[in-house]
C-alpha cells in the first residue's frame, strides 16, 4: 500500500479554512464558559466581537495565503486524480470569496448583537460555507463540484433561517433550502446521466470525449446547467431570490448576493472552459437568449421594487445577465472580464447590503427604500456610502461597476468585429440599453436620500467601528477599481484562464 | 507633476476637486480633534476661492495659447491604464480654448449670484459645483475618447444632486428625466467607441483609445472607418448616428429637447446657468469634436437631416417660447432655437459656419446664462416666475432692468453685442453652403426679437399694476458685481470679435483639412466608390486593413 | 451483457412475486370495512390524543447524536480492519476525521447537548 501523491500545500487555504470552521463552535462554548477560568464572564457582545474577529482573522490567514498562491503554477492536490486545481483563476475566485466573506465576518459583530441573534455557530456556518465556495471553485471532476456545492449550501440554509423568531427569516430559509435542494437533485440527475454517456466524471474528460450528437450526454449537460442556473439565479429560474433576500438577514443575504453568486459563477466557468467546449455553438442561442432574459427582466422588476433588499435581489439578477455575457464571449478577454467584474460587484453590492444592515439595527428595521428618507441629513457617511455603490451599480464611469462593464462590453465589442457577429453587437447594445434601464432604480436611491425629508421618528444608529471599516472599505474599492484599474488588470492577464487545461491534463 | 508650467491643463480640471479634497480633510479634522465642525460660511468662501482660481488658471491657458498653431497645445500624456491603451492625455486647441475660458468664467459668477439664494446645505452645494467643474472642464480637455466619455457621464452626477436637492416643486422627476435621457444616448455611444476602438485596433496592430494620433502614434482620428461594404454596424453612417444620438440629445436638438424646459424651470439658478451655459455646449462640442472628423462622409450626407432637424429647432423653439407665460421656461424654449443655429452653423462646414457656431456656443453660454441668473435674482425677490405677475418693474429696479436689457439684446444678436457676430457668420456660412437653410433660419432671428422684446415689454415696462412688486430693492452691491461680470463679455465678443476669432482659425482650417484629407483617405483605400459597390469585400487594400488574413480566405470561397 | 442476467432474472422474480401477492389478496381476500376499523389501533383501545403533537426537543438531540455518531462509525470499521496494514499513513489521514469527531463530541458536552436537564 503505497500513500497517493498529494499535495497538502496546493490546499492549504482550504484547510486553514477548515480547521476554523471545526474550532469556532469550540471557541463559542469556551467563550460562554470564562467565568470557571476567568474571575468574571466575558458579555455576550464582547464575545460576538471576538467571535467576529476570530473568523476574520481565520479569512484573512486564507486570504494571504491565496495571494501567494496566485502568482504560482498551477498545482492540483492529488496529482494521479486531479480533483481539486489551484490555479490562476481559482486563485482569484478564493480571493474574491475570501474578502467577501472576510467583510462579512467583520460586520457580523454588531449586527448580530444587535437582532440579538449573537450565536456562534453563525460563525462556525459561514466558515463551512465559505469552504465550500472554496471547493467549488477549485474542483475540477463533477464529484467534487456537487460536494463543493452542498457544502457551501447547507450552512447557507441555516444561516438563512438565523433570525428563528422571524417568520420571514424562516420562509427564506425554507424557500432557499427547496429551491436549493431541488437545484441540486437536478444537477445531480444532469452529472449522473454525463457519467452515464461519458463513463467519466472529469470535466476535462467529459470534454475530450464529447459527443455532439448524444441525446444523453445533452440533456445530461443542459440538467447541469439548469441546476447551476439555479445558484446564479438566471431567469427563468430566478424566482426565489427576491424572497430569500429579502427574509435572511441582511449580511446573510449579501453573502448570497455575492460570494455565493462569485462561486457559482466560477464552476459555471470551469464547466464551460473544460467541458462544454464541443457545444459551444450549440448553447450560444440559449445563452444569448437566457442572458437577455436575465439582464432585461431584473432590471424591469428592480424598477418597481419598494423594498431595498429585494430591489437588490433583482439588481443581483440584472448583474447575472451582464456576467453571462462575459461568459457567452468565452474569449480569455470576456473571462478575464467576468472576474473582475465579479469583483467589483463584489465589494459595491455588499456596501450596499452593509447600509442596509447598519440601517436594521435594534430591530427598527428600514428596509423600504422610502425608509432612506433623509438620510443625506442625519447619517451622511452611510448616505454617501450607498451613494457610491449605487452609481457603481448603474455603471457609471469613474467606479469600478463601470469599469467592469467597459471590460464586458469590450470582449464582446471585440468578438463581434473579430467574427463579424451582429448578434454579438445587438448583446452589447441590449446590455447599454439595460444599464439605462437600471438608472432609474439605482438613481432612486440617492434621489430619497439626498431629495426627500426624513419620516419623522428617531434618527438611525450610527455605524459602529467594524462595519463603518467595512462600509469604508467597500467604498473605498468601488472608488480605486474604478480609477486605477490597471494593477487588477494587470494580474487577470497572468491569470491565463486558457492555460490549466494543459496543465490538468499532462497527469496522466 | 505640480508643475503650473508644465502641467497647466491638469491644476484647470483637478483644482477644483483638489479644493473639495482639501475642505473635506479640514472638515473631517475639525471634527475629529476639537470637535467642531466648519461654518458654511468659511466652505463658501473657500469655495468661491477655488473656482476664482481656476478661472484664473484658464485664463493662464487663454494666455500661453498659440494662435497660429492648429494642433493642440498644452498637451499632457502619460499612461493610465496602458494595456488597453487609455492615457491621461490632455490638450487645448483653438476649438476648446473659449469653452474652457467660459466655463472657468461662469463658475465664479455663479457662485457668487447664489451667494444668498442658496441657504440650505451649503457644503453639499460647494461640493457638488467643484465637482462640476472638475467633470467639465476635463470633457472639454481630454484627448482619449475613454477619458472624455469618463468626464462626460461623470458630470451629470452632481448636475442631477444639484437639480434634485435645491430645485424647485417637480425637482423629482425633472433630475431623473435629465439624468436618464442624456445617460441612454451616451451609453449607445459606448458602444460605437468600442466598436472604432476595435477598427483601429484591426487597422494598426495595437490598443488605443486616443483622439489624435501624438508623437508618431495613431489616434482615433487615423482610423478608416468604412462607408460602405463593412457590416452595417461598422459603417461611418450607422456609427455617426449612435455617436449623434448621444450629443443630439445634450444639444438638444428639436425631437430631444423634451427633457430640456424640465430640467431647467425646475433646476435652482445655478444649476440652470451652468445647464445652459455649459452642459449644453458639450452636445454641439461633441459634434465638432468626434462626430464630424472621425465620421466626415456620413456627417456630409446626413448634413440634410442635421439642417432639417436644426432649423425645426429654431423655428419650433421660437414658436414656443412665444406662448410661455413661465420666464426661465421661455429662456428655455430659447436655448433649443439658439443652439439650432449652432448645429446649421457647424454643418455648413465652412470656415464662417464653424467659427459662427464655435463663438455662438460661447455668446449662448454667456447670454443665457446671464438670463438665467438674472431671472433668479428677481425669483429670489418675489418666488415667482410667471410674466403675469411682473410688470412695470422699470420704474423700481431700473439697474436691473438695464442689464436685463443688455442680456435680452445679447440674446436677440443686437448689433455691438455678442450674439450679432455669432449668428451673422453662422447665416454667412450656412447661405454659402445651403441658401435655403439660412433664410428659413433667419426667420428665428426675428422670432426671437418677437418674444425676448415681447417678454421684456410685459415685465419691466407699463404700469407696475402687482402690488408685491412695489417694494422691490434695486440690485445690490454683490449682484450689481455679478450683473457687470456678465456684461463685460458681451461687449468684448461683441465690439472687437477678434481676440476670440483669431485663436480659432488655424484649428478650424486644421480640421477642416482633417476631414477633407479622411475623405480622400477612405476613397483611395476603396478604390473609389464605384469599386466598393461592386466588390464589399474582395476589394484590395480593404482586405488587409479590415480583416483577419483567414477571415477574407474563408469570405472568398 | 450476460453476466447482468442473473441480476435481471432475479429482479423480474421479485417484481412478479410481489405483484403476485397483491394481486391475489385484493382477488381473494375477505373485505369487510366499519368505522371502527378505519380507527388509529392502539393496543386495542381508542387513541386519547392525537398522534400529532409536539415532543420535548431532547428526543431529536439524542436521535441527531445517534445518527451522527453512529454513521461516522460505519466509516471507522473498514479502517479498523485494515489498520495495520496502513501503518502510520493510515492514521494520518484518519487523524483529521477523528479529531472532527472529538470536537463535535466536546462540542456537544459543552453546550450540555449531552443532559437530559
Amino acid at each position: 500500500m503505497t500513500a497517493p501523491d498529494l499535495d497538502l500545500g496546493a490546499v492549504a487555504p482550504l484547510c486553514v479554512v477548515a480547521v476554523g470552521a471545526a474550532l469556532m463552535p469550540l471557541l463559542d462554548v469556551l467563550l460562554g464558559r470564562t467565568k470557571t477560568f476567568l474571575s468574571r464572564p466575558v458579555t455576550a457582545a464582547w464575545a460576538g466581537t471576538v467571535m467576529s474577529l476570530a473568523t476574520t482573522g481565520v479569512l484573512s490567514i486564507a486570504l494571504v495565503m491565496c495571494f501567494d498562491a496566485a502568482g504560482a503554477a498551477p498545482r492540483t492536490f492529488n496529482r494521479d486524480h486531479p480533483m481539486i486545481l489551484m490555479d490562476g483563476m481559482t486563485s482569484f475566485l478564493n480571493i474574491v470569496i475570501l474578502i467577501g466573506s472576510l467583510l462579512t465576518a467583520l460586520a457580523s459583530g454588531k449586527f448580530l448583537a444587535d437582532l440579538a441573534i449573537n450565536r456562534g455557530e453563525y460563525y462556525a456556518l459561514l466558515l463551512a460555507a465559505v469552504l465550500g465556495m472554496m471547493l467549488l471553485v477549485a474542483s475540477t471532476n463533477l464529484m467534487m463540484l456537487f460536494v463543493g456545492l452542498e457544502l457551501m449550501s447547507i450552512p447557507i440554509y441555516a444561516m438563512a433561517g438565523f433570525r428563528r423568531d422571524s417568520l420571514r427569516s424562516n420562509e427564506s430559509a425554507l424557500k432557499y433550502f427547496l429551491v436549493g435542494s431541488f437545484a441540486s437533485g437536478i444537477l445531480l440527475y444532469g452529472t449522473a446521466l454525463i457519467y452515464g454517456a461519458t463513463g467519466t466524471l472529469s470535466l476535462l474528460e467529459i470534454g475530450a470525449r464529447f459527443d455532439v450528437d448524444d441525446p444523453v450526454l445533452l440533456i445530461g449537460s443542459g440538467l447541469l446547467l439548469v441546476g447551476l442556473a439555479f445558484k446564479i439565479a438566471t431567469v427563468p429560474f430566478h424566482q426565489w431570490a427576491p424572497d430569500v433576500y429579502e427574509g435572511a438577514p441582511t449580511l446573510v443575504s449579501g453573502l448570497m448576493a455575492t460570494t455565493v453568486k462569485v462561486a457559482a459563477f466560477g464552476a459555471l466557468l470551469r464547466v464551460f472552459q473544460m467541458a462544454f467546449g464541443p457545444i459551444d455553438d450549440l448553447l450560444y442561442p440559449a445563452l444569448w437568449v437566457m442572458a437577455v432574459l436575465t439582464m432585461t427582466v431584473g432590471n424591469v422588476m428592480a424598477i418597481i421594487q419598494q423594498n431595498t433588499k429585494r430591489m437588490l435581489a433583482y439588481s443581483s439578477v440584472a448583474h447575472t445577465g451582464y456576467l453571462l455575457v462575459g461568459i457567452l464571449v468565452g474569449t480569455q478577454v470576456g473571462i478575464s472580464a467576468v472576474l473582475f467584474y465579479l469583483l467589483a460587484y463584489t465589494f459595491m453590492t455588499l456596501g450596499a447590503f452593509g447600509v442596509v444592515a447598519v440601517l436594521a439595527h435594534a430591530g427598527r428595521e428600514r428596509e423600504r427604500i422610502a425608509d432612506l428618507a433623509g438620510l443625506a441629513n442625519s447619517r451622511i457617511f452611510l448616505a454617501a456610502v450607498m451613494t457610491i455603490c449605487m452609481v457603481s451599480l448603474a455603471g457609471i464611469p469613474g467606479t469600478a461597476g463601470f469599469m467592469g462593464k467597459f471590460y464586458i462590453f469590450r470582449a464582446v465589442v471585440e468578438q463581434a468585429i473579430a467574427t463579424e457577429s451582429s448578434s454579438l453587437l445587438w448583446l452589447a447594445v441590449i446590455g447599454v440599453l439595460n444599464s439605462a434601464i437600471s438608472l432609474v432604480y439605482y438613481l432612486r436611491v440617492p434621489m430619497v436620500m439626498f431629495m426627500r425629508e426624513p419620516e419623522p421618528g428617531p434618527e438611525p444608529d450610527r455605524s459602529g467601528t467594524f462595519e463603518g471599516l467595512v462600509l469604508a472599505v467597500c467604498a473605498a474599492a468601488v472608488i480605486l477599481l474604478g480609477i486605477w484599474p490597471e494593477d487588477l488588470n494587470l494580474i487577470l492577464t497572468r491569470v491565463d484562464v486558457l492555460h490549466w487545461a494543459s496543465v490538468a491534463s499532462a497527469s496522466p | 507633476m505640480f508643475d503650473l508650467q508644465e502641467n497647466l491643463l491638469s491644476w484647470v480640471i483637478f483644482l477644483p476637486i483638489a479644493g473639495i479634497g482639501i475642505l473635506l480633510a479640514l472638515e473631517a479634522a475639525g471634527r475629529i480633534f476639537m470637535s467642531r465642525r466648519l461654518s458654511d460660511r468659511s466652505w463658501r468662501v473657500a469655495g468661491m476661492g477655488f473656482a476664482l482660481g481656476n478661472f484664473g488658471l484658464s485664463l493662464m491657458v487663454w494666455q500661453r495659447f498659440d494662435p497660429i498653431d492648429g494642433g493642440l497645445q498644452l498637451v499632457e500624456r502619460s499612461a493610465w491604464i496602458p494595456d488597453l491603451g487609455i492615457q491621461y492625455y490632455v490638450g487645448v486647441d483653438g476649438i476648446s480654448l473659449f469653452l474652457v475660458v467660459m466655463t472657468g468664467f461662469l463658475l465664479p459668477v455663479t457662485l457668487l449670484a447664489s451667494w444668498t439664494d442658496i441657504a440650505s446645505r451649503v457644503k453639499q452645494y460647494v461640493f457638488f459645483m467643484l465637482c462640476l467643474q472638475t467633470g467639465m472642464m476635463g470633457a472639454f480637455l481630454s484627448m482619449n475618447l475613454f477619458l472624455f466619455y469618463l468626464f462626460w457621464e461623470l458630470m451629470l452626477i452632481p448636475m442631477y444632486f444639484i437639480i434634485g436637492i435645491w430645485g424647485g416643486p417637480r425637482r423629482l422627476y425633472a433630475t431623473l428625466k435629465f439624468f436618464i435621457y442624456t445617460m441612454a444616448g451616451s451609453l449607445l455611444m459606448l458602444v460605437g467607441l468600442l466598436v472604432i476602438y476595435y477598427l483601429n485596433a484591426q487597422q494598426f496592430g495595437f490598443l488605443n483609445f486616443d483622439y489624435i494620433g501624438y508623437g508618431g502614434a495613431s489616434g482615433i482620428i487615423d482610423t478608416l472607418i468604412p462607408t460602405a461594404g463593412a457590416p452595417w454596424w461598422q459603417t461611418q453612417f450607422w456609427l455617426f448616428l449612435v455617436f449623434g444620438l448621444a450629443f443630439a440629445v445634450k444639444v438638444p436638438m428639436f425631437p430631444f429637447h423634451t427633457w430640456l424646459p424640465d430640467a431647467h424651470v425646475e433646476a435652482p439658478t445655478p444649476g440652470s446657468a451652468i445647464l445652459a451655459g455649459v452642459l449644453l455646449k458639450f452636445g454641439t462640442y461633441g459634434f465638432i469634436r468626434f462626430a464630424m472628423p472621425l465620421f466626415p462622409e456620413a456627417a456630409v450626407e446626413l448634413s440634410g437631416l442635421v439642417f432639417g432637424l436644426g432649423v425645426a429647432g429654431i423655428i419650433y423653439g421660437a414658436l414656443v417660447a412665444m406662448i410661455q407665460q413661465d420666464i426661465k421656461k421661455l429662456v428655455a424654449y430659447s436655448s433649443v432655437s439658439h443652439l439650432g443655429f449652432v448645429m446649421i452653423g457647424l454643418f455648413a462646414m465652412n470656415l464662417q459656419g464653424l467659427e459662427g457656431a464655435l463663438l455662438q456656443m460661447v455668446n449662448h453660454g454667456i447670454s443665457t446664462g446671464a438670463l438665467f441668473i438674472l431671472i433668479g435674482m428677481i425669483y429670489e425677490r418675489r418666488h415667482v416666475r410667471e410674466i403675469s405677475e411682473f410688470g412695470g418693474l422699470a420704474k423700481v429696479m431700473p439697474v436691473f432692468a438695464t442689464f436685463f436689457l443688455i442680456a435680452t439684446f445679447s440674446s436677440i444678436g443686437l448689433p455691438m453685442l455678442n450674439g450679432f457676430v455669432g449668428e451673422f457668420l453662422i447665416l454667412l456660412g450656412t447661405f454659402a453652403a445651403a441658401p435655403w437653410v439660412a433664410v428659413l433660419a433667419t426667420t428665428g432671428v426675428i422670432l426671437s426679437a418677437v418674444y425676448m422684446l415681447w417678454m421684456y415689454r410685459r415685465v419691466f415696462f407699463g404700469p407696475l399694476t402687482n402690488e408685491a412688486n412695489r417694494g422691490l430693492l434695486d440690485l445690490s452691491a454683490r449682484e450689481k458685481i455679478v450683473a457687470v461680470a456678465l456684461t463685460l463679455p458681451m461687449f468684448w465678443i461683441g465690439i472687437y470679435p477678434a481676440s476670440f476669432l483669431r485663436p480659432m482659425d488655424a484649428a478650424v482650417s486644421e480640421l477642416m483639412r482633417t476631414m477633407e484629407q479622411r475623405g480622400a483617405d477612405i476613397a483611395s483605400h476603396n478604390g473609389g466608390q464605384s469599386a466598393l459597390a461592386s466588390l464589399p469585400a474582395e476589394t484590395p487594400g480593404r482586405v488587409s486593413w479590415l480583416r483577419e488574413p483567414d477571415a477574407s480566405a474563408e469570405a472568398a470561397e | 451483457m450476460s453476466e447482468y442476467a442473473g441480476l435481471g432474472l432475479f429482479m423480474a422474480l421479485g417484481a412478479g412475486t410481489i405483484l403476485l401477492l397483491l394481486v391475489l389478496t385484493s382477488v381473494l381476500g375477505p373485505r369487510l370495512r366499519f368505522a371502527e376499523k378505519d380507527e388509529p389501533f392502539e393496543c386495542g383501545e381508542s387513541p386519547l390524543v392525537s398522534p400529532y403533537r409536539r415532543f420535548p426537543v431532547k428526543f431529536y438531540m439524542v436521535a441527531i447524536s445517534f445518527i451522527i455518531f453512529d454513521l461516522e462509525v460505519v466509516f471507522l470499521y473498514p479502517w479498523a480492519v485494515v489498520f495495520r496494514d496502513l501503518g502510520w499513513y493510515g492514521l494520518l489521514v484518519a487523524a483529521p476525521f477523528l479529531s472532527m469527531l472529538s470536537i463535535a463530541l466536546a462540542y456537544e458536552w459543552m453546550k450540555g447537548a449531552l443532559e437530559w436537564d
